[in-house]
């Protein structure tokens, strides 16, 4: 990607500022309305016909899909929630709609394989949870993946999954444990600094997290070696992306490609399997880690839904001899 | 530093009259490489030899750390070396002694491009190919400001911004050296410093380099065959497709176009468009084949299902994005065809094509433009350079496995996407745009009252003022640093 200059405006140069830390009313403002845009402009479309017909091609970076004309998929999960409406079955038919959870770190854990993580995603546990109370806050340093819920010593003032040291888990998880280089990770992460732990403490609570997975840190270690070297980056279904730029960039980009690829290839075996088994089904519309199908009324919608979610949620082994489903949620729509 | 001579009086780059790099000609060189302007080293006449090392140099071109890059890195690719290749800059300066440069659209540069190529630019007769590094040599040798990123790696008519007349464009896919008296070929390339801020620029800047070698040699680009009028009776087992259709009316074909492994080209007006027969086994290539099959179909009277059952096909866009996958979207691929990578058929093109670019003539020679548009396919697909997408995918078996088993099969699925189309509710989505706006109205509102003026937050220079001025924000790093 093309760096931009010094004084761009830019969604990718603006973000980064977000996220290195910067702290501007108007940088987020910005941002959010960017975002907004993209959304109103699509909805401009869908108000003026009582048809859309987006144009969709799966063939973005490391495997993903874009629809555009208008652009269903761009629109955030919130807002799906709020107007689901605004597109509809026909007569004669009825959609299905899934949404992998937490696919990326899932995938991520299916190719590490670390003991804890595999045990909290079987379990169903809520990892974001855990690595809160466990690592990043330490309510309950010796909880176990089988603790109940009530010895993680929640606060009282715990939102579930709206609270924001939950939020800081999750990113601490993505930047610390997924993509990140090292402990020191954690102090880069914006808005830290917010959950009232000091440096030294930061980086002791992300050391103890890398120490519980040292299985995550040495397959790191060795995609990373492998994209400086040989300047390319595989799924585990073999999708290849070529790496250029410096050997940094390409260990960055290398492990990106290796979860992301595998979550666009789920999707298109996914959507491959329906199209062999329904064939009067259809897409209506790839989201960012889910999708919406649309079948006939002569498809009884428990049996059909029971077996689409066989195909959807079904075992994958990548990596380490680890069997891993990915669990989706799930909502039938009716005209 | 070299003072800048008499002849570059009254060139708005002139500045201080320090700090000239004349062009470094070779004669009897073939080649004319046409970079952008001097870096610092250049002007300071000093040669870098890596590792932060330098030895004192005459002040010539591309001896920089870009220019080590070069020589080292992509002119052998083309069988090169310097003694070999006469150097230039289409600005023979740095510009207040920055790297800098105005932007293109901007007269100045127009101006200062026009006097410096008229006071100094004195190619020799030798030469058989311009090379045209970055945009605004492509300017300074085509008088095109626009479309560098479609031109890249295709021959442009030499038709230099300093001439006092330039020649009119050729309304056919341009073969230089095909029709007496034609300008000599400008080979449009990346420059070298782009590889730096866009690595994936790479891969396309690596190829034109190998490419150069084809066309000192005579192998490329190969002329335009004649293009057939007649529609076919009975189509050939094997061919590339491509359709021509209305841009109000997509469901309206206006033209198509087959082309063969043999190099025979068809294009067929719609009026002429009688009921054909293919042959069961037949494989069809094309670029993008959601676009292409429900066009296809009606030439057998087929449903797509029916016809997809028939033949075998090839999709060059989704093999292209299995090979390639990447960042392909860049800021310059907006609006224009063609980013550093990109899918599209003038970037295949542009890699695997044994013709020369097509994709301007839509308007101005769109029979031409339909028949290269399908051997152009060919050729990605199999019998252009580097073996064609077929050929990479043939040394590659897992992302053929992916190509065969992940990607083709989502044709039809994309297909019966697009073409079934989703019902709206227009009530709600006028309602839920409401909304949206009203969120837009009250992230504006946050804004403003942040900044205490009426800032509009649509506004990229408002912003960018209030940011980078008034903010003067910049990337923090490292905890306790905020």
């Amino acid at each position: 990607m093309k760096k931009p200059s010094a004084r761009s405006i830019n969604q990718d140069k603006l973000t980064k500022l977000r996220d290195s830390g910067v702290d501007s009313d108007v940088l987020l403002a910005r941002l959010d309305f960017i975002e907004y845009e993209g959304m109103r402009k699509a909805l401009v479309k869908l108000s003026e016909a009582d048809r859309v017909f987006p144009e969709i091609l799966p063939t973005q970076a490391s495997g993903r899909w874009s629809t555009k004309n208008p652009n269903l998929g761009g629109f955030k999960r919130e807002f799906w929630k709020k107007h689901w409406h605004i597109i509809h079955p026909d007569p004669g038919e009825w959609w299905l709609e899934f949404d992998w959870s937490g696919i990326e770190a899932r995938m991520f854990t299916a190719y590490t394989g670390d003991e804890e993580d595999v045990q909290l995603f079987k379990q169903g546990r809520d990892i974001h949870t855990f690595t809160c109370a466990k690592y990043l806050m330490a309510w309950a340093p010796d909880l176990g993946v089988n603790s109940p819920l009530d010895s993680y010593n929640l606060p009282t003032d715990w939102l579930n999954s709206k609270d924001e040291r939950r939020t800081r888990a999750k990113n601490f998880r993505y930047g610390v444990g997924q993509y990140g280089t090292s402990a020191k990770a954690v102090l880069g992460m914006p808005g830290i600094e917010t959950l009232g732990l000091d440096r030294q403490m930061l980086l002791q609570r992300a050391q103890q997290f890398l120490n519980a997975r040292p299985k995550a840190q040495a397959w790191k270690e060795m995609i990373w070696a492998q994209c400086r070297t040989d300047k390319e980056a595989r799924t585990f279904m073999g999708r290849r992306r070529k790496l250029f730029g410096l050997p940094d960039d390409r260990a960055k980009d290398g492990l990106n490609h290796k979860i992301q690829g595998s979550v666009a290839d789920l999707m298109d075996w996914c959507l491959i399997a329906v199209s062999k088994e329904w064939p009067h089904a259809s897409l209506i519309l790839n989201k960012h880690d889910g999708a919406i199908l649309a079948f006939p009324k002569e498809c009884p919608v428990d049996t059909t839904t029971a077996r689409v979610k066989a195909l959807v949620e079904r075992e994958w082994e990548v990596g380490q001899g680890i069997a891993m489903n990915f669990p989706a949620e799930w909502e039938t729509i009716h005209g | 530093m070299l003072p800048k001579p008499p002849e570059c009086h009254g060139c708005p780059a002139y500045g201080d009259g320090q700090g000239w790099v004349p062009d470094d000609m070779k004669p009897g060189a073939e080649v004319c490489l046409i970079a952008q302007g001097p870096g610092a080293d250049e002007e300071a006449g000093r040669r870098y030899l890596g590792h932060e090392q330098w030895e004192p140099h005459p002040c010539v071109p591309l001896i920089g750390k870009t220019g080590r890059v070069w020589e080292r890195g992509y002119l052998p690719l083309a069988g090169l070396d310097r003694s070999e290749v006469s150097t230039g800059n289409i600005i023979r300066c740095r510009w207040d002694h920055t790297d800098k440069l105005p932007p293109l659209n901007q007269t100045v540069v127009r101006r200062a491009i026009e006097h410096c190529n008229r006071a100094h630019f004195r190619p020799p007769d030798s030469i058989k190919v311009f090379v045209a590094m970055g945009e605004y040599a492509f300017m300074g040798l085509t008088s095109l400001q626009h479309d560098f990123n479609g031109w890249r790696g295709y021959v442009h008519p030499y038709r230099p911004l300093h001439a006092e007349t330039v020649p009119p464009l050729p309304t056919r896919v341009w073969t230089p050296g095909l029709v007496p008296g034609d300008p000599l070929p400008v080979y449009v390339v990346h420059h070298i410093a782009r590889i730096f801020r866009e690595p994936e620029a790479e891969l396309p800047a690596k190829r034109d380099w190998n490419k150069l070698a084809q066309l000192l040699a005579g192998k490329w680009p190969e002329p335009m065959p004649p293009i057939i009028g007649e529609p076919l009776d009975v189509w050939p087992n094997e061919f590339a497709f491509d359709t021509e259709f209305s841009e109000e009316e997509p469901d309206r074909l206006v033209r198509y176009s087959i082309a063969t492994r043999d190099r025979r080209v068809w294009v067929v007006e719609a009026m002429n468009a009688g009921r054909g027969t293919i042959l069961p086994g037949s494989r069809v290539i094309m670029h993008n084949a959601p676009a292409d099959l429900p066009h296809l179909r009606k030439f057998f009277g087929l449903t797509v299902e029916e016809l997809l059952a028939l033949i075998e096909i090839e999709d060059t866009m989704y093999a292209h994005a299995v090979l390639w996958t990447g960042r392909v979207e860049t800021d310059d691929q907006k609006g224009k065809q063609g980013g550093a990578s990109s899918h599209t058929l003038n970037f295949l093109g542009s890699i695997y094509a044994r013709i020369n670019r097509w994709k301007h003539l839509a308007r101005i020679a769109p029979r031409q433009y339909a028949g290269a548009d399908a051997l152009g396919t060919m050729d990605a697909w199999a019998t252009g350079l580097h073996g064609g997408l077929s050929g990479e995918l043939a040394r590659d078996p897992q992302t053929k496995w992916v190509y065969e088993n992940l990607q083709k099969p989502l044709v039809p699925i994309v297909l019966r996407a697009h073409k079934r189309g989703i019902a709206t509710d227009q009530k709600a989505a006028q309602a839920a745009l409401k909304d949206i706006k009203q969120e837009q109205h009250e992230f504006e509102l946050r804004a403003q009252a942040y900044t205490g003026w009426p800032l509009n937050l649509r506004s990229p220079q408002q912003v960018a003022f209030w940011l980078y001025t008034m903010e003067q924000v910049k990337a923090k790093r490292a905890f306790g640093q905020r």
